[in-house]
């Protein structure tokens, strides 16, 4: 289905849809899964709302168990999951740093592994699921929580939702997903064609931590594909992601495993070319540079790669988990996470 | 052997890529309109050209279908003119002239349309794909595709100063504003239509001062002395000369601006490709058989300010030869127009200043230099 056809099946639904917003959707809705940090609940019509309920409904443990669970249920106990919150915050602002930076802090790096093994895995399960997913976005979806959308069937965006994977800031990249799942956004562009331009376009966003200011930007920069919807100021992002849910159930079969086309050593080198450039003019650190070795790794299928290699996502995200672990053994990106949870800006180390 | 000479030259007007007034024109119109403005100034009937040997740097997306044979179609020359794209990176446009000139020689043809288009706006530079060899280092990477470290690499061997290098780009842009203003351009630039208005005059030109060009930060080097004021900007740009036999001269009763004397290419460290020039320049001469004081116009790329004024100093050109209408600093360097433009501006230049000998060079990106000699005629 084309965007424009997309949008005015979205437009036509938001037109017709009078019902009321999430936090009224909500009320008398069943909970079917729950623990006080997310929520699975049942809205009529065979539609479930996945919830996060924290600060900036970050994910941590026992939000990943909510997500579990609702995903065990997926085609028995709904036939579409819609990503929302009432927050016109935070969708999600990803990983809960706290937990994060504990288990770096402690050297867990068995469970830092863990941790963002399973978040791969629930994102991975999540997408293939046989039930289509709507991910309702007002505010800002970062990092793990843009990962998060990323993964949904379609997006359905506020207008001044901002979108981003700033994980670079922190010292370390995207791991749950996000630079495979840029990566293949990249690639269906036909705006950015050629073996190496898509890696290129995501590893610019990822490097220099971009955020688009609004949702349109974000479309720009490749976070929203054509069938992603941008609710304008007035419009109503749940009932607009509800009508799209319900469109999406009908015939829903999900998408199949893609093949991803990475370049090897020699798309690295062009990659790392004009970061090392940076560097020499000092616009980039040495921290910077070594996180865009990582980032390169991953897009290009790594030093062992071949020119021109189709492989799995499993591939790229298990590079993205490798990548992630060796940049928290750094001081650097320690560092650079202790600085921003104590001032909440980032450190250029 | 006949003898080649160099019968007319046009160009666009070179404005900057992504910002100037040409950046929404596709490669192949901006060369099909110098192309055609060329043959209508010089009288010359398009089905009597043999071929267009074009150069282009990035043959890639919109440059990258054999850009010369398209722009010879986009031009409205019959079918029967054939059409090539050569690339010696920021020279293959003084290449073309010479792979010209070399088929003129062999009798392989006797009119050519010999030039190039570089449309930075649309393919950038190092194209959308940088993919080297895998098995180089990072410092053969930097060597051969940075070229603004090699400008910082010379400037430092060769001891060019920021204040030296800030002064010879203000020179540029000065001699560039001059001629703009004296109407010195006029004729050698052919006015493009983009359709919301006539572009008539290079982009680039700046009347700046060496006070702010001072207050600029390096652009390549956190501690270095290269600015973006002292590095040629990337531009879009198309710029073409016709090579002609002196059988085809006589025919059809042109006034050629100078003989093709001399040729060559020469090698160099791609980290210091800057010095191209210097024993390119030197191979030329001797070919010629003549020395760096018989020439009485020289027209030398101006990449980088430090790698112009390191070659100026080490083939002892007086800087009052060099470049007298402004270089690439001050005009703008679409990698695949700059040589035909060198060698046009050389040729016009030989008649304006009245002088016999002149040289057209420049330094190429992986370590090249490019030269050649003309008379006038």
């Amino acid at each position: 289905m084309g965007r424009a056809q997309t949008e005015q099946t979205a437009a036509d639904a938001t037109a017709h849809y009078d019902g009321p917003p999430l936090p009224a959707l909500l009320a008398g809705a069943n909970e079917i899964e729950g623990n006080g940090e997310a929520s699975l609940r049942d809205i009529g019509d065979g539609l479930a709302i996945f919830e996060i309920h924290r600060k900036m409904n970050s994910f941590d443990p026992a939000v990943q168990d909510v997500l579990e669970k609702t995903l065990a249920l997926a085609g028995r106990g709904y036939r579409a999951l819609i990503l929302a919150n009432g927050s016109d915050r935070a969708f999600s602002a990803g990983a809960d740093i706290n937990h994060f930076l504990g288990l770096v802090e402690r050297q867990d790096f068995g469970g830092l592994t863990r941790f963002i093994r399973r978040g791969q895995e629930l994102f991975q399960a999540m997408k293939y699921a046989p039930v289509p997913v709507v991910a309702a976005v007002r505010g800002v979806a970062l990092g793990g929580g843009c990962e998060f959308a990323l993964h949904a069937d379609a997006i359905v965006a506020d207008a001044d939702a901002r979108f981003g994977l700033p994980e670079a800031r922190l010292g370390v990249l995207p791991a749950w997903g996000g630079c495979t799942q840029m990566l293949l956004r990249a690639q269906a562009q036909p705006a950015v064609a050629g073996p190496l331009a898509p890696a290129n376009a995501v590893f610019d966003l990822v490097l220099h931590a971009w955020v688009p200011g609004s949702a349109r930007k974000a479309r720009e920069k490749g976070f929203l594909r054509d069938g992603d919807v941008i609710v304008e100021a007035g419009g109503d992002v749940f009932a607009t992601a509800r009508a799209r849910a319900m469109d999406l159930a009908q015939d829903y079969t999900p998408p199949e495993k893609p093949l991803i086309t990475v370049t090897g050593h020699s798309g690295w080198l062009g990659l790392m070319q004009s970061a090392y450039g940076m560097g020499y003019a000092g616009r980039l650190t040495a921290t910077d540079l070594r996180i865009g070795g990582a980032v390169a790794d991953v897009l290009t299928g790594g030093p062992t790669g071949e020119y021109l290699w189709r492989v799995g996502e499993d591939d790229l995200m298990r590079r993205e988990v490798d990548a992630l672990i060796e940049l928290c053994k750094t001081a650097e990106t320690r560092d650079r996470m202790a600085h921003f949870l104590k001032t909440g800006e980032p450190l250029r180390n | 052997m006949p003898e080649a000479y160099i019968v007319d030259y046009v160009r666009s007007p070179f404005t900057f890529a992504k910002k100037g007034a040409l950046a929404n024109v596709r490669p192949e119109a901006l060369g099909a309109h110098v192309v055609r403005a060329l043959l209508d100034k010089a009288g010359v009937p398009g089905e009597e050209i043999e071929d267009i040997v074009w150069a282009c740097a990035f043959q890639e997306g919109e440059q990258g279908l054999n850009l010369g044979r398209v722009t010879g179609l986009e031009a409205g020359l019959p079918v029967t003119t054939c059409g090539m794209t050569i690339n010696r990176w920021c020279g293959s446009a003084l290449q073309s002239v010479q792979a010209a000139a070399g088929m003129l020689k062999m009798g392989a043809g006797d009119a050519f349309v010999a030039g190039g288009t570089e449309c930075t706006s649309r393919v950038p530079m190092m194209g959308f794909n940088l993919l080297p060899p895998p098995g180089w280092t990072q410092a053969q990477v930097d060597g051969y595709v940075t070229v603004g470290l090699s400008a910082e690499i010379i400037a430092k061997e060769h001891s060019i100063s920021r204040e030296e290098q800030d002064l010879f780009a203000h020179n540029s842009h000065q001699k560039a504003l001059s001629a703009q203003r004296g109407g010195r351009f006029d004729a050698e630039i052919a006015p493009y239509d983009t359709g919301d208005g006539v572009v008539d005059k290079d982009g680039c030109i700046k009347d700046t001062s060496l006070k702010k060009m001072a207050m600029l930060k390096p652009a390549f080097l956190k501690d270095g002395t290269v600015t973006a004021a002292t590095a040629s900007p990337f531009t879009d740009g198309s710029a073409a000369v016709l090579v002609c036999g002196e059988a085809f001269i006589k025919r059809h009763d042109l006034k050629p601006l100078a003989r093709i004397v001399s040729f060559a290419v020469s090698g160099c460290e791609p980290g210091k490709m800057g010095l191209g020039p210097i024993e390119s320049s030197r191979k030329a001469l001797k070919r010629a058989g003549m020395s760096i004081a018989d020439m009485g116009v020289i027209e030398m790329n101006e990449a980088f300010s430090s790698q112009a004024e390191a070659s100026r100093r080490a083939l002892d050109i007086d800087p009052e030869l060099l470049n007298k209408d402004g270089g690439a600093i001050a005009l703008g360097h679409p990698l695949g127009a700059t040589g035909a433009r060198l060698v046009g501006k050389c040729a016009t230049l030989l008649h304006r200043e009245n002088k016999r000998y002149g040289l057209a060079t420049q330094c190429m990106g992986g370590g090249m230099g490019i030269a050649m000699v003309l008379e006038a005629a």
